[in-house]
């Protein structure tokens, strides 16, 4: 009977399922359905997680590129604050180096008066030993 | 040491200035004026509107021998030159002041911007340069004289030489001088300075020039195109270069820097301001003791030249700037400060006493109270140089000389129609008694004046301009006098050293030394300290040059002074110590033989035989021959025959032997005269006294001529004259070569025997 059962309700396109309970709709089908209904849900909510993630890294991300534009000014600003200092050590520099080179000349310049009065005490002297003697 | 003042007046580039009479300068900028800024209050008092297309590039100002007024010459970019005249009004007690600014003419004088416009030293020329490369030069009154070169490029910098006679000026990389003079030949020297462009050049003294490029050098050349000094390289190109009137100076100006350099190029210190810009222009004042530059940012600098020092026996005067000077007491080394309110133009010590001068007025000090100076308002005179003796001193302003004694008062005042700013202190001798300057419009004559009167040392009643004291062959460089004695001595621009007696109405020069770079007087000893090259000596007594010519060369004594270098200058000769610059600017001293200095003033009190011992102690020939001189001079036979005796020189003392046996008084006292070189006497001996007596003086003076001449006068000995003659050839072996000996060898037999019987061998 049951063969025969299952056969008339073939013909009409009804099936029986396990629990005995009767089918429109092909079991196998239908378990498809299920999973695919709730494997849909699972994406959505993957989908929903992953929007989220992203709005979080580029709202993080922008976060960081404002961060390094302004580290990248203050680098800007500190080489170039150094390469002036740089320019600025140098004329310093040179200026200093001037400013030895005339204290040198002016020390030349005071040796040889010293020399030249040296001169004149020795020979004064000279004259006064022969004075004595 | 250079300290800067700031003047800010521009809003843009400023490279046009001068230094007007009565403490203003004269600047102007692309805002089309000039204006004129005092110095003291740094106030712009005036403007002068040049023309809504004028662009300043240069100007000049056209010396003159007005306190007041001047002109001004302005070079523009449109290639025009413009002349003001600049004239300032002021009440009898100075409180109204105005200036006035008037248009004279303005006439097109390049293609292109004039570039550079610059009067001659003397003001009666100017000489202009521009983008067409034509260097022009222009007369006073602005009429083309001549047109020097053309050189298809720009030429961006030109300067006069100080006696106005050359032009140098700047094309590309290449510096080239001309020679002006209308009748010679123009001769040029050319060479190349700096690469790619030189862009300043100045003169310095006669013979140096200096010059800046954009290779960022300056270099120092002779006039032959020699280096002589080349600088370290800057960052930036050199933008200017100036020396002072002076040549004592030089300045050289960069982007942000000015730098106070020796003459040799060494630089002795700068101003650095960052935003200074470039200094496009140096302008001196005529004292030399400051200057003014126009920037790149239109700022006016003034800059203080301080530093300069001057001294005497006792005290030692430094410049500190510009109205301050340092006094400090050699030996007891105390400082003191001298302030004056107007600025210093000179400084002179000396004797007891420190001269100030200032724009404004004298300051006199008497050594050891200097808070109480005599002050003399010299109205309408800058005293530009002082100079000083015992009771009296010369002030040398623009176009006057005034003597006056240290209490103030005036002596006399000589006033010339000619510019005297450009003379220096060589140029100028004083004693108690006469004044003489070299004239500056033509450096071969001297003119001369009593210091009381202030007439004519000549006697001339004309002027003395039209009438100098002498008028020597060269260019006279050096000049002095010996205190308390008539006796002048100058040097020439051929190292030449001659010697003058004043007095009497025709003065001739004896020319007794050569080779002379500068001579100098103490300030209290009958010494002129001579410099030859870099070796200095003393001639004791210039005036032995009048007694025996020989003795001079004899008689100079060496001072010694070490490490002088090329070109050193005197600049003090204080009792026996000579103080001289080198050329790197250090002081070298040195002193006479302290012998010597105890020797002349023994003979100053007439203390012959003290003279003798300190000849005997010092053993020195040179001072025996200097004691010599002293003795020819003052007729002193036994003193004479003693320094003969010490000198070797048996001959001389066989003359004054002979010459005090003689009982014939005038006859002694020329045969003694004949000792010296006094051509005179010679003459008189020979009529006075036997011929005989005569002859042998003069063959031991090898006067061939002269005794030739005397034997056929006297009709007797002309064949003794020809066989000591031909003794002498023959000793030499030398060809008769004067024509009265050749006549008189033909016409007369010389027998040896004739001689001999009647010419004493003995002698």
């Amino acid at each position: 009977m049951t063969e025969e059962v299952m056969s008339i309700l073939a013909y009409h396109g009804l099936s029986i399922d396990d629990l005995s309970q009767v089918r429109i709709v092909n079991p196998e089908a239908a378990d498809a359905t299920q999973t695919l209904k709730t494997n849909n849900d699972e994406f959505v909510s993957s989908i929903e997680d992953i929007n989220k993630l992203i709005k979080d890294f580029s709202e993080k991300s922008s976060k960081l590129a404002e961060q390094v534009k302004t580290r990248k000014l203050n680098a800007i600003a500190v080489r170039t604050r150094l390469q002036a200092a740089q320019r600025q050590t140098d004329i310093e520099k040179n200026s200093l180096l001037e400013k030895i080179e005339e204290y040198k000349l002016l020390s030349e310049r005071l040796r040889a008066e010293h020399d030249a009065l040296r001169k004149i005490e020795q020979n004064q002297n000279a004259l006064l030993q022969q004075f004595n003697s | 040491m250079i300290t800067s003042h700031e003047y800010k007046i521009h809003e843009s580039i400023c490279s046009a200035l001068g230094f007007g009479p009565g403490e203003v300068i004269f600047s102007a900028s692309d805002n089309h004026k000039l204006t004129v800024t005092t110095i003291n209050k740094k106030e712009n008092v005036a403007e002068f509107d040049l023309g809504a297309d004028a662009y300043p590039v240069d100007l000049t100002i056209m010396p003159s021998l007005n306190r007041k007024g001047c002109q001004i010459c302005v070079a523009c970019s449109d290639g025009s030159i413009t002349m003001i005249n600049y004239n300032k009004d002021e009440s009898h007690d100075r409180i109204d002041v105005s200036y006035h600014l008037k248009l004279e003419k303005k006439w097109p004088a390049h293609e292109g911007a004039a570039i550079q416009v610059i009067s001659s030293p003397s003001g009666s020329e100017l000489a202009s340069c521009g983008e067409d490369g034509v260097v022009k030069v222009w007369s006073k009154s602005g009429l083309l004289r001549s047109t020097l070169t053309n050189l298809g490029h720009a030429v961006y910098a030109l300067d006069w030489s100080p006696d106005g006679s050359k032009v140098v000026y700047a094309c590309q990389s290449k510096i080239e001088i001309k020679t002006l003079s209308g009748n010679t030949k123009q001769t040029s020297e050319v060479w190349t300075a700096h690469e790619p462009v030189v862009s300043c050049v100045t003169w310095g003294s006669g013979d140096t020039i200096a010059s800046g490029g954009e290779d960022g050098k300056y270099k120092i050349w002779d006039l032959f195109g020699r280096l002589l000094f080349q600088s370290a390289e800057h960052q930036f190109p050199i933008t200017s270069i100036s020396f002072s009137p002076n040549a004592e100076s030089l300045l050289v100006g960069t982007f942000g820097i000015v730098k106070y350099c020796d003459p040799s190029g060494k630089s002795i210190s700068s101003v650095q301001q960052t935003n200074l810009g470039s200094p496009f222009r140096f302008c001196w004042s005529q004292d030399n003791l400051i200057a003014a530059t126009g920037t790149g940012s239109g700022k006016l600098l003034r800059l203080d030249i301080a530093g300069s020092k001057t001294e005497d026996e006792t005290h030692q005067l430094l410049q500190m700037n510009s109205k301050a000077i340092k006094v400090t007491e050699i030996d007891s080394a105390t400082t003191d400060m001298i302030e004056t309110t107007e600025r210093i133009t000179s400084i002179s010590t000396g004797y007891k006493n420190i001269v100030i001068g200032t724009t404004e007025q004298l300051q006199i000090f008497v050594k050891g109270r200097l808070n109480t100076p005599q002050l003399v308002d010299l109205k309408e005179h800058t005293p530009n140089l002082i100079k000083q003796t015992d009771q009296l001193f010369a002030v040398v302003s623009t176009s006057a000389i005034l003597i006056l004694t240290y209490e103030g008062r005036i002596q006399s005042e000589n006033r010339f129609n000619f510019n005297l700013t450009a003379m220096n202190l060589a140029q100028v001798a004083l004693n108690s008694r006469f004044c003489v300057i070299v004239d500056p419009r033509d450096a071969r004559n001297l003119i001369g004046f009593e210091n009381l009167t202030g007439k004519a040392i000549n006697g001339s009643v004309k002027s003395l301009e039209s009438s100098p004291l002498l008028t020597h062959k060269e260019n006279i460089r050096h000049v002095e006098l010996q205190a308390d004695q008539q006796i002048l001595s100058f040097v020439d621009e051929q190292k030449d050293l001659y010697i003058v007696k004043l007095g009497g109405a025709k003065v001739v020069p004896h020319r007794i030394m050569s080779n002379v770079t500068a001579i100098m007087t103490s300030s209290t000893l009958p010494v002129l300290s001579i410099l030859k090259g870099s070796q200095v000596e003393a001639l004791v007594n210039p005036a032995i040059a009048f007694v025996d010519n020989a003795l001079v060369a004899q008689s100079t004594v060496a001072i010694e002074a070490t490490n002088l270098g090329r070109n050193p200058r005197l600049f003090a000769f204080n009792e026996g110590t000579v103080s001289l610059r080198n050329h790197d600017g250090s002081v070298i001293r040195g002193s006479l033989n302290p012998l010597a200095t105890l020797l002349i003033k023994a003979v100053k009190d007439r203390k012959f035989t003290e003279g003798l011992s300190i000849c005997r102690f010092a053993a020195d020939n040179a001072l025996w021959m200097t004691l010599s001189g002293f003795a020819l001079e003052h007729n002193q036979t036994e003193v004479l025959a003693e320094c003969y005796k010490a000198l070797g020189r048996v001959d001389r003392v066989r003359q004054i032997n002979r010459a005090t046996e003689t009982s014939d008084k005038t006859l002694q006292v020329i045969e003694l005269k004949a000792l010296g070189n006094e051509p005179e006497t010679m003459d008189t001996l020979a009529k006075r006294s036997e011929i005989i007596d005569t002859l042998p003086l003069l063959f031991a003076k090898c006067a061939w001529k002269e005794a030739l001449e005397l034997a056929i006068k006297k009709g007797s000995h002309i064949d003794t004259v020809l066989y000591f003659r031909s003794n002498y050839l023959k000793a030499r072996e030398k060809e008769e070569d004067i024509e009265k000996f050749r006549e008189m060898n033909q016409k007369i037999d010389v027998s040896w025997e004739d001689i001999k019987a009647k010419y004493p061998m003995t002698a």
